[in-house]
């Protein structure tokens, strides 16, 4: 067992009485494994946690072939919701939010969830007319949710340009308060802590390169670090979910495509909330850095190359200072991409596949973070009883076949 | 920010004149009435995502509108051939 | 202070700007930075840190500056966190420090509790979601460097499209050779020559006070290179105080042009741009873009007045200022030497400390022991004495055992009021890494270079550890004749071979410092976070062992300098404490923008009215007329109803429809999109846009449908009209037409 974290062990560590234990453990890969996550970013870390955790599987391999976190999970906007449209999403990004707000406690490892609620603008009456549906359609999931007017948009941000002549008025909002950021390293880093603590092994720069599936069966993966065996493999690799996809004979109805975001240079905060708007395709943040943290449009070709084009920032930034021309000589410092792997619903697919033993947890897109103990509790539940938590069976890959797909491209659409 | 060939205005031209169009040489099935749920499906809404050198539509939209191929690495981002639709590239499915 | 009998070719001290610093007045000369500005009155004290709220001095001279960040102005010039070094200076300049030195500061004051606040702190502590919630807004005002503006931007930003057959970035020694090689050896290519500072010519100027070749060869090559552009319709073109800030795709460059920082530009009814963005396309780029050098490290190296050997040689030669009168110039590599040489020629009295044993000296070395420069070979600089300001180091001497080193004998004190020092340099690669280049450690050199081979691009002078400016000048003209030959301008090129000791400019032999140094507090990385080495050794035992853990668990390199003088001595400080060869820890990802780059900028004309088209009908101005409000509809404006007075929008609705209902009305459907569909497969067509059946419908009908794109999904309705069996008319509705227009 590691020592908990807390001020008296800090206490202890800063008089020089105490040495800290290994977060993440350096752990070789056994030969055999009860289950395999393949991807360690936060969806797959939070998986192998509650498989832990709540289903009793400990023995239990993440492999992950870079450094954990480094993939999308390390380079979002951390904009946190649950706010959807559709039954089924917002019931699925409810359940999350649910665990956000005991997740630092229940990691003991504080994640920084910090809950400054978010502002989705809407700039015309369709706008409107579209926010109060998804508002209405909240409230009766019970989900916080409410519509503001540009008076009351003013009055909580005092900055934002809510001009009459802006190209793009601002007419009101949809507002969630439970909504909010969280310090996006910190959740890879405290569910490999606390789920190594349970006994999984996170096994780093180990790359999967095939997967054994004899019989329809899946018997194990072949990575860079040798063969691993396992009767139960999750893939949880995002951006790139087709590549080991295909590694099992599979094709998934997903495509990978750069998403950007940039950071402004660290200032001293002025902005206390998430603004976020489709209309004009940009939304900010404020990090408790300083920095402002910016996120842009999707790239609409495929890629794997963790960057995109040029225009996508500039417009972006063009579009933050419609929303707030203060911020004209304030510099970005920082700008990054990473691979998002986006559905044709732009719902996520949390399911079983052809193949047996084999759970793909992918399709996430641009907004998946917000998702991640939540998806995470939901496929372990699902790996663990071969059966779709309830939560993820409207997900099952086999809704793009009857049809019965879940259109969330008005609320998840180009933002996040 | 890419500079695409067009195969039609036989010019290099910058990215922002050009729309992505989708993963290329999808067939749309001949016979879409007999196909099962499986085959209709794969055909709407799987693609194989490569990684890799792929082929690829663009559209010259800022420009002559057309349609046309491009094979691009989706690792390193170099176009490897561009295509109007019709003329024989190195990988025309049959 | 500034040197009396100094003379500088970039100093016009018969123009001289006065200028406030934190409340102060000041003079300067044109020519001058902020930063040397304020080293010529004295002034020692910058800024404070961003953790610890230390207050610190300069480090550097230009972009890498870590400590100095100021603001400008007020209003809509007010400007954050720019660095005093890439500050010039004009007369009535106004500048604050980002958290001010001279007042007290909470951080500083909580100094006994910091040994309890290591790399990570926050992760452990406030961990239950309420106490979260109620702490986190008071730490967070603690946050940021400068002030955020709270108003808007009174000036305005360009974009300037380029397309050239070579762009060389970096406009020192080696970019000047190359671009100058590449246009004389053809009649038609275009070059374009961009450098971030105020004049060309980069690290050169340090050596004209001992060697009037390079004072002559500056001035030839300049007029050459004037030569050039002063031509109708000049193949060259040269933007100074102009960085290249970021790579992408098919050699597309984004060089960002400053021609103000916080001075007005409006004047007699125009105004120029703030900042130009270059965006250019390059069928070669030749990167010339020289090197940052690394500090040495040891304890309590943060102290004001200990700066970079090479800055304070900078600011010597190019600006005649030096902030102290008893200089210690310490360090690996032969550079310490040429600075302690500028400095006893200006007697200012200075030592060497130099942690390599003494034997085989170079040449530099032996000039700086002739000169009666005292000299310690074989030292290292254990730790730096002064409170806020240094007043002296303790030494002792070293010795490699094996590959590394050990301290061996006592140490002692050494008193100075400046101390410079030099670790070796970092290539500045960040530009060739945006696009997916690697880099490889070279062990001479100590230092990461650029990957040798990459299509259409060529690297030349310190970016690849050539350091003596004659060598640089054969590298280039080497390096710029592969570009031709790349062009097909030259069938062959022609390489010459450099001076047989090229490479022992940039020889640091072993860049580290004993690991006893590295185990002491205090010893800091990365300034502007305030990460010290002990802070990257509690991330490895905590099991944070790649170096983008390190990075991100004590947030090194995450300021607005990026880590240009801490990032590579990170990367060395983990290599000691895993115990691995450096090149295996690596680098972190160099990723845009090299420095920092204003929204306005980026954002350029396309903001305001500007930022989306707007699409007006025909009949607009009878909207007007009519007293009708608008709704935005995609890029068009359509009348939302017409309030007469009085009427609120109920009321007027109202109104209108018992006029449709009694007379007439009519509606302007043209912002619908047209698409005139034609051809022999017109009906199928319209059948695999559309979710229902279009085979059947007669000439002269119309029918509504739900439209589909490529992946299944519902993008549009509408309705389409058949002229004939192979005529149709589709219409989109008006938002989402411009969605079809663009794909
Ligand atoms: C710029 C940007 C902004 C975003 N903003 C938001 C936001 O504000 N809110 C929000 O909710 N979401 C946001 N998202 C989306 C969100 O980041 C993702 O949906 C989420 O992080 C996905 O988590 P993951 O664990 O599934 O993926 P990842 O973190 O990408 O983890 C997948 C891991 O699998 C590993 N892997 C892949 N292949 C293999 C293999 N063969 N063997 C071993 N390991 C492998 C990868 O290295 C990677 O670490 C954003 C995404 C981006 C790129
Ligand atoms: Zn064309």
């Amino acid at each position: 067992m590691q020592k908990k974290y807390s001020w008296y062990s800090l206490l202890k560590a800063g008089l020089g009485n105490q040495e800290w234990d290994q977060a993440i453990p350096l752990s070789k890969p056994k030969s055999k494994y009860d289950v395999i996550i393949i991807g360690g970013g936060g969806h797959g870390l939070a998986t192998a946690y509650y498989l832990a955790k709540e289903c009793g599987i400990t023995n239990v391999a993440v492999l992950e072939k870079g450094y954990i976190g480094g993939g999308n999970t390390g380079r979002n906007t951390t904009i946190i919701r649950s706010n959807y449209l559709r039954d089924e999403a917002s019931s699925l990004y409810e359940h999350s939010m649910r665990l956000w707000e005991g997740l630092s406690e229940d990691l003991n490892f504080n994640v920084m969830f910090s809950q400054r609620g978010v502002y989705n603008l809407g700039h015309t009456l369709q706008d409107m007319r579209d926010i109060e549906r998804r508002v209405n359609a909240n409230v009766l999931n019970g989900v916080d949710a409410v519509v503001v007017d540009h008076k009351e948009i003013k009055e909580q941000i005092p900055i934002i340009n809510t001009s009459k002549n802006a190209r793009y008025p601002i007419m009101g909002a949809s507002f969630q308060a439970r909504a909010g950021v969280a310090r996006h390293d910190g959740v890879a880093w405290g569910f490999a802590r606390a789920a190594s603590n349970l006994g999984v092994d996170i096994i780093q720069n180990c790359e999967v390169i095939d997967i054994e599936v004899e019989e329809g069966k899946v018997k194990g993966v072949k990575t860079t670090l040798g063969d691993i065996m396992a009767d139960r493999v999750g893939c949880v690799s995002a951006g790139h979910s087709s590549v080991v996809a295909k590694m099992a004979g599979l094709r998934l109805p997903v495509e990978s495509h750069p998403l950007q975001a940039f950071v402004s240079e660290a200032m001293k905060p002025i902005l206390h909330t998430v603004v976020m708007s489709n209309a004009v395709h940009g939304y900010v943040s404020q990090s408790d850095k300083g920095d402002l943290v910016i996120g842009a449009g999707i790239d609409g070709y495929n890629s794997y190359a963790q960057r995109g084009s040029a225009k996508i920032v500039e417009h972006c930034a063009a579009a933050i200072l419609e929303l707030f021309p203060i911020f004209s000589r304030v510099r970005m410092n920082r700008q990054w991409g990473g691979i998002v792997d986006v559905c044709p619903d732009a719902c996520p697919v949390i399911s079983p596949t052809k193949v047996e033993g084999l759970y793909f947890n992918c399709g996430w897109g641009t907004g998946g973070f917000k998702a991640t103990p939540g998806s995470g509790n939901v496929f372990a539940h699902t790996i663990a009883q071969d059966k779709q938590h309830e939560l993820a069976v409207p997900f099952h890959i086999d809704r793009f076949t009857s049809g019965a797909l879940i259109d969330e491209h008005g609320a998840a659409g180009v933002a996040h | 920010m890419f500079l695409i060939d067009c195969p039609y205005c036989k010019e290099s031209r910058d990215q922002n004149e050009f729309s992505p169009a989708g993963e290329a040489f999808i067939a749309r099935p001949q016979n879409p009435e007999e196909l099962s749920d499986d085959e209709w499906s794969d055909y709407v809404f799987y693609r194989t995502n490569h990684k890799g050198d792929h082929w690829e539509q663009w559209v010259h939209t800022n420009g002559c509108r057309k349609y046309f191929l491009v094979k691009r690495s989706t690792i390193s981002h170099e176009i490897l051939e561009v295509a109007a639709f019709g003329e024989v590239t190195s990988e025309n499915p049959s | 202070m500034r040197l009396k009998n100094h003379k500088s070719d970039f100093i016009d001290q018969s123009e001289a700007l006065s200028f406030i610093f934190n409340n102060k007045s000041y003079k300067g000369y044109k020519g001058d930075t902020l930063a040397s500005a304020l080293i010529a009155n004295d002034v020692l004290f910058f800024a404070r840190s961003f953790k610890y709220g230390r207050k610190r001095g300069l480090m550097g001279s230009g972009v890498e500056e870590p400590n100095a960040l100021v603001s400008l102005e007020i209003g809509g010039r007010y400007t954050p966190n720019l660095k005093a070094t890439e500050v010039m200076l004009y007369d009535g300049l106004s500048a604050v420090s980002s958290s001010n030195p001279n007042s007290i500061d909470f951080r500083a004051l909580i100094k006994p509790l910091h040994r309890f606040m290591p790399a990570g702190f926050y992760y452990k502590t406030f961990i239950k979601q309420k106490v979260w919630a109620m702490v986190e807004d008071s730490l967070r005002s603690l946050a940021g460097f400068s002030k955020a503006p709270t108003e808007k931007d009174e000036d305005v930003y360009d974009h300037v499209f380029h397309h050239t057959e070579v762009l060389v970035v970096g406009g020192g020694v080696a970019g000047i050779t190359a671009a100058l090689e590449v246009l004389n050896n053809s009649k038609t290519t275009r070059v374009i020559l961009v450098d971030e500072r105020a004049h060309l010519g980069g690290e050169l100027f340090n050596e004209f006070q001992s060697d009037d070749t390079a004072i002559s060869w500056h001035h030839d090559n300049l007029s050459k290179l004037l030569e050039f552009k002063n031509v109708a319709n000049s193949r060259l073109k040269i933007f100074s105080r102009s960085t290249a800030y970021a790579w992408y795709d098919h050699n597309y460059i984004e060089v960002l042009q400053t021609n103000a920082t916080g001075e007005s530009l409006i004047s007699g009814g125009t105004q120029a741009a703030r900042k130009v963005l270059h965006k250019i396309r390059a069928k070669e780029v030749i990167l010339a873009t020289g090197a940052h050098e690394r500090p040495m490290l040891f304890e309590t190296n943060d102290l004001a007045n200990i700066m970079l050997s090479q800055s304070v040689r900078r600011y010597l030669n190019e600006f005649g200022v030096i902030s102290g009168k008893d200089v210690v110039l310490y360090g690996n590599n032969d550079s310490i030497y040429s600075t302690a040489i500028d400095i006893n020629n200006n007697e200012i009295n200075c030592k060497v400390i130099d942690i390599r044993p003494s034997g085989g000296e170079s040449e530099t070395v032996l000039k700086a022991k002739k000169l009666g420069i005292e000299v310690l070979q074989g030292y290292a600089v254990l730790k730096a004495h002064g409170t806020n300001l240094v007043k002296g180091i303790e030494v002792s001497s070293v010795e490699m055992q094996g590959k590394k080193w050990r301290l061996t004998g006592p140490s002692k004190r050494l008193n100075c009021d400046l101390l410079a020092s030099s670790g070796g340099f970092n290539p500045v690669v960040h530009l060739d890494c945006h696009c997916g280049a690697k880099t490889f450690f070279d062990e001479d050199s100590q230092a990461f270079l650029p990957q040798k081979v990459r299509k259409n691009r060529q690297v030349c002078g310190s970016i690849s550890a050539i350091g003596f400016w004659k060598d640089v000048v054969i590298d280039a003209k080497n390096k710029a004749q592969l570009t031709l030959l790349s062009l097909g301008e030259i069938k062959k090129s022609t390489q010459d071979s450099m001076s047989e000791n090229y490479l022992d400019y940039y020889n640091a032999s072993q860049f580290f410092v004993p690991i006893e140094i590295l185990n002491r507090p205090k010893v800091f990385i990365d300034m502007q976070n305030d990460v010290t080495t002990l802070d990257v050794a509690l991330a490895i035992r905590e099991g944070y062992r790649s170096i983008e853990h390190i990075k991100r668990y004590t947030a090194m390199g995450f300021g607005t300098d990026q880590g240009k003088t801490g990032n590579i001595n990170g990367i060395a400080v983990a290599a000691q404490f895993l115990d691995v060869p450096l090149s295996e820890v690596g680098t972190t990802t160099f990723r845009p923008a090299y420095t920092g780059v204003d929204f306005g900028a980026m954002a350029g004309r396309e903001v305001g009215g500007f930022f989306d088209p707007q699409r007006y009908t025909t009949i607009h101005d009878s909207h007007l007329e009519s007293g009708a409000e608008f709704e935005v509809v995609g890029q068009w404006y359509r009348p939302w109803y017409y309030p007469k007075s009085g009427e609120d929008i109920h009321q007027a609705v109202n109104r209108e429809c018992l006029a449709v209902r009694t007379s007439l009305g009519m509606m302007d459907a043209s912002t619908l999109g047209k698409i005139d569909v034609q051809g022999k497969d017109a009906r199928e067509f319209l059948s695999r846009v559309y979710t229902n059946a279009w085979m059947k419908l007669a000439p002269g009908s119309c029918r509504y449908g739900l439209m589909c794109n490529e992946k299944g999904m519902i993008i549009d309705d509408g309705v389409s009209t058949c002229i004939n069996d192979n005529h149709f008319i589709m219409t989109t509705t008006t938002g989402v037409l411009q969605a079809f227009t663009l794909l």
